[in-house]
């Protein structure tokens, strides 16, 4: 089973091409050009390509011309995705409607000030919810594993009109210590729950029937800071209609010996699978892992 | 708080916590590489330092400690300055 490698496809050029287009033509036009994009990348990309197959195949049991489809949809989508995100942040006229279902979870603990941690996945396009955060009244700390985009952060909080915090991870561990410091001001962080890169500690656990490996850091984060914890996804319904989904936070605490605590990591990895599952059957076009996600899966 | 009451406190979290034998915990021992502490151990840390020592350790702060020393150091010029 491949672990995640660390790196996102798509550089500084082609966000900057995706701006340009979007800034000057708007997203009907973008939309209609993705068509041959995820076309193209349909084609060339036998890795990925033979990843998210199996995953419509083996997990999701559809057959084979389905899954066929089902592929270079997820890769429009997932073009889709990206350009909506990058309208949004860049801060382009856009007519998208949302729908918050658990919003009133997410509002208590910023009214409550115990801050939070929400946890959620490359499923669907979650910094859609930024604007939804943003009535939160406290501050939102965003998480993020791929430094190498660094650059790419740097540009967009240079042409979006809204500032958040991003936590980088890094290997000195300054991000643990930042971690704290925001949950120590009652802040909300945000992380992904279902990424890790190679030698990062991880639990097995049975997930759409078949064995994968998830990071211990974020549900370790969420038994030691002792901070409610609400899994959060924002799906895509349709070409202009987001629904953000929040589940009831959950306090989780650390039972004695390091062994115990481990069972409580798995314990909450549980409920992640089974939220996550859950909006993968209602989605299934948005699962955007790439990569081998399963132990040893047969092709 | 005195500097040898802080290192008393630090040495028993890695001892307790770690299970790192005390007969390791040289003040010139590298957090990482002698003492083999990984990103999730630095959880713990934050944690018990903000517990014990009612101190909130920022991320920048964090880069130049790298030893057992560092970390003794620097939360006694917090204290210091407090």
């Amino acid at each position: 089973m491949a672990s995640w490698k660390g790196k996102t496809r798509g550089g500084l050029t082609g966000y900057k091409i995706f701006i340009t287009l979007l800034k000057y033509s708007g997203l009907p036009v973008a939309y209609f050009l993705l068509l041959f994009v995820a076309f193209y990348f349909f084609v060339s990309s036998p890795s990925s390509f033979k990843n998210i197959y199996t995953f419509y195949r083996k997990r999701l049991g559809f057959g084979a011309a389905r899954s066929l489809s089902a592929v270079y949809r997820n890769y429009y989508i997932f073009g889709q995705v990206l350009l909506d995100r990058t309208a949004v942040m860049a801060g382009f006229r856009t007519n998208f409607t949302f729908t918050y279902e658990g919003e009133d979870y997410l509002r208590k603990m910023a009214d409550d000030k115990s801050g939070g941690l929400l946890i959620s996945a490359h499923t669907g396009n979650f910094e859609m919810a930024g604007n939804m955060l943003e009535r939160l009244n406290t501050t939102v700390n965003i998480i993020m594993a791929d430094t190498e985009h660094e650059n790419i952060k740097d540009y967009l909080s240079s042409v979006a009109k809204r500032n958040f915090n991003v936590i980088v991870i890094k290997n000195d561990n300054s991000h643990i210590f930042e971690i704290n410091r925001a949950f120590s001001e009652k802040q909300i962080v945000c992380i992904h729950g279902d990424r890790f890169v190679k030698g990062s500690k991880k639990i097995k656990e049975s997930f759409l029937g078949r064995d994968a490996f998830f990071p211990t850091g974020p549900f370790y984060l969420a038994m030691k800071f002792h901070v409610p914890v609400s899994f959060v996804f924002a799906m895509k319904e349709n070409r202009n209609h987001y629904h953000f989904y929040a589940s009831p936070p959950k306090i989780f605490t650390r039972e004695g010996s390091p062994e115990k605590s481990n069972n409580s990591v798995r314990l909450i990895i549980k409920d992640y699978i089974y939220h996550l599952e859950k909006t993968i059957r209602n989605y299934p076009l948005q699962w955007f892992n790439y990569y081998n996600f399963w132990e040893s899966d047969e092709q | 708080m005195s500097r040898e009451e802080i290192i008393r406190i630090i040495n028993n979290l890695l001892i307790e916590e770690f299970e790192i034998s005390e007969s390791r915990l040289s003040p010139e021992a590298h957090l990482k590489n002698d003492l083999g502490l990984e990103s999730l151990d630095f959880v713990d840390i934050a944690v018990i330092v903000q517990k014990e020592f009612k101190l909130v350790l920022k991320g920048e702060e964090m880069t130049t400690i790298k030893t057992l020393n560092d970390l003794y150091e620097h939360i006694y010029n917090r204290f210091q300055k407090n």
